[in-house]
């Protein structure tokens, strides 16, 4: 079902999402001290969870859940 | 099933006739702020985030956009977006990496970085490849686009490809990227409008929403396809191949990309432009180019279209059903204006790589700033024409077309493998990077050749498609596997010939930039009022705009004219070179200044502080 498709989507490709901003703080070129880098974070996360939930919304409306 | 032609009426005609000059002026008008190379390929790295952002969608979306995507969202449905809303996943690798170090590095292509961060051996590969991949892709975008307007309008594909060329070129070659980004601004404006118009039509002929909705089965309902069935459009392949690889592919090693990021004024820009982009601007883009095939599912439902309709003209048949005269004209506009901007970008793109990677480092190596932007001029004339000259070739023989794409298919994977590995470890070695281009392409086209070698990474997909899509990760994985194992036995770089080019280094690379220490504490931006000096070194503040700014002398600062919507048109980036005492909202600023950035004396201006 579609539903593996976007439980895959965000789980393989929230790991190299995550990833990218694990290497970046750990090689210092991102810093949670700096009000810029957080800024950035914040709506790369914040993006993040809009597909998600938008996402997830989309299909459970589909299938008539609500 | 048969090829449909829906001629547009004469008005549709002068419509399409009308767009064509509204863009050639336009870009024609903005030739005159290119007088040196840096304008040319990176239009003075001047410009605001909502102007490259409206272009990226312009260059994103080709002309054969909405007719792939409607024909995908005719037969599976709304998952044809997914394509479209995937590029998050790279998000973090090109906002906190990539972008930031090729910026700052003053890196100008994917060639050029590897000549610094590896050796020549791997840049001249990178620069053949990468020049193959856009050639072909040009001649590509014109044939399709011949073949879509010769369905809907009924003229000559090959006429159809000149003409459009022709325009492309001639802006291109008077404007070069701040021609290809204004022009583009308005076409990807336009393109989106034309998405919505159709989509707002087409409901009006469904009677609704209701309509509409009903008209959907279930599975076209879904924003993902089936997990690994039916073997052409599948999500588990969509997501490697499309999210992972082509996404990376198209901002880290498409040269187009890469040029409209380094036209922005700072690497801060740099972020808001990909953030919108990926945020805002691609779903609205995805739903431009997919809705025709939606609304072409619901109409087959409700028997509004013809049972046997091909869903390969879909996007024909829905924009003539729905559209008035003159409508489908603007239509048509937007289809034409999806593949002006990819094949403006492309030509702006295919002479920087002719200039900067080949010319100038191995023909001729100390001619004036002057003599290689006219040679930049005759490369993309040429190169249009290269274009042009393959449209029959592509139209004749459909094993180049394939050949093409299978060209694509196995040159991504490697060479996405290689810049990331390059951006982010510092023990990949210059060997590694040439044999993994190498090895990576040859075990791609390999597997073409027999498709049993990615079953492995088939995640239960059909073989029957050949694997057209899993593919990539098989490919992927085995670059991966190149790159680690010749890094292991090969001699690494040294710390210091690759600082400021790797991960962990960029502190190096806005040092290197600047040209000094780097001062990044925050301040505000300063409207100010320029006099020209000609005394002036380059620019200088008086302490107050200074203490506003948080700069202080050998600061590089950015000067603007105050009206926003210009979005950098009129700027310049500039270096405090002294401070004064006199009227505090003055500065002073150089004649040379004056000219570079176009600026207007007489308007106020915006200061601000880079870095």
């Amino acid at each position: 079902m579609p539903f593996w498709s976007l439980i895959y989507q965000f789980a393989i490709g929230g790991i190299i999402f995550f990833v990218g901003i694990f290497i970046s703080w750990r090689t210092k070129d991102y810093s949670w001290h700096k009000k810029e880098d957080r800024r950035v974070l914040l709506f790369m996360v914040g993006g993040f969870l809009f597909y998600l939930v938008f996402q997830l919304l989309w299909h459970f409306s589909a299938v008539g859940m609500f | 099933m048969e090829q449909t032609t829906i001629v547009g009426t004469r008005l549709d005609f002068w419509v399409v006739i009308f767009y064509f000059i509204l863009i050639f002026g336009f870009g024609a008008i903005f030739a005159r702020f290119t007088r040196s190379t840096k304008d040319f390929f990176f239009g003075g790295q001047r410009f605001s985030w909502w102007l490259i952002t409206f272009s990226c969608v312009a260059s994103v979306v080709g002309s054969y956009s909405f007719i792939k995507y409607s024909a995908a969202g005719f037969r599976y449905g709304m998952s044809s977006s997914m394509a479209y809303l995937n590029d998050w996943i790279v998000m973090s690798f090109l906002l906190l990496g990539w972008l930031p170090i090729i910026y700052f590095s003053r890196v100008g292509s994917v060639p050029d970085y590897f000549r610094k961060r590896f050796d020549e051996r791997t840049a001249v590969m990178a620069t053949i490849i990468v020049l193959a991949y856009m050639i072909g892709y040009i001649g590509i975008n014109l044939y399709t686009m011949g073949v879509a307007l010769n369905a809907l309008l009924g003229t000559d594909i090959f006429w159809s490809a000149v003409v459009v060329a022709a325009i492309c070129a001639v802006y291109v070659t008077a404007g070069g990227q701040t021609s290809v980004i204004m022009t583009d601004l308005v076409q990807g404006i336009i393109l989106l409008i034309a998405g919505f118009v159709l989509f707002f039509l087409g409901l009006k002929v469904l009677g609704g929403w209701e309509g509409f909705w009903s008209g959907l089965p279930l599975l076209h309902r879904l924003p993902f396809a089936q997990f690994n069935q039916p073997t052409e459009f599948h999500f588990v392949g969509i997501f490697w191949q499309d999210g992972v690889a082509n996404t990376f592919a198209l901002y880290m090693m498409n040269q187009g990309f890469i040029l409209r990021f380094l036209s922005l004024k700072s690497v801060r820009e740099i972020k808001k432009t990909f953030l919108a982009l990926v945020l805002i601007l691609m779903p609205l883009a995805t739903f431009a180019v997919s809705n025709a095939g939606w609304l072409g599912r619901a109409m087959h439902t409700h028997g509004l279209l013809p049972a046997d309709i091909n869903p390969e003209q879909i996007f024909v048949h829905v924009a003539g059903r729905v559209c008035i005269p003159g409508l489908f004209g603007f239509v048509m506009a937007a289809l034409t204006a999806a593949l002006m901007s990819t094949i403006d970008t492309l030509i702006n793109a295919v002479s920087a790589i002719a200039v900067n990677d080949v010319y100038r480092p191995h023909i001729k190596t100390h001619a004036s700033d002057k003599h290689y932007l006219g040679v930049a001029r005759v490369i993309s004339l040429a190169s249009a024409l290269l274009g042009i000259a393959l449209v029959p070739v592509f139209a004749t023989f459909k094993s180049i077309y394939l050949a093409h794409g299978s060209f694509t298919a196995s040159i991504t994977p490697p060479m996405v493998i290689t810049i990331l590995l390059g951006t982010y470890w510092k023990k990949f070695t210059s060997s590694a990077a040439f044999w993994t281009m190498f090895g990576g392409s040859l075990l791609m086209a390999l597997s073409i050749l027999w498709p049993f070698m990615v079953t492995p990474f088939s995640h239960g997909v059909d073989a029957s498609g050949g694997f057209k899509y899993t593919r990539a990760l098989y490919g992927l994985v085995g670059s991966l596997v190149i790159a680690g194992g010749i890094s292991f036995f090969t001699q690494k770089k040294s710390k210091a010939k690759i600082e400021g080019l790797v991960a962990g280094s960029l502190d190096r690379a806005k040092e290197e930039y600047k040209g000094g220490p780097i001062n990044e504490k925050e301040g505000k931006k300063a409207i100010v009022k320029i006099v020209e000096d000609p005394n002036a070194e380059e620019l200088s503040i008086s302490p107050q705009v200074a203490h506003r700014l948080a700069a202080s002398a050998g600061d590089l600062v950015y000067l603007s004219d105050s009206r926003a919507w210009l979005g950098g048109l009129r700027s310049v980036h500039a270096r405090i070179s002294a401070l004064h005492d006199k009227d505090p909202r003055v500065i002073y600023v150089s004649p040379s200044l004056v000219k570079r950035g176009n600026l207007l004396i007489k308007r106020k201006h915006r200061l601000e502080k880079i870095i």
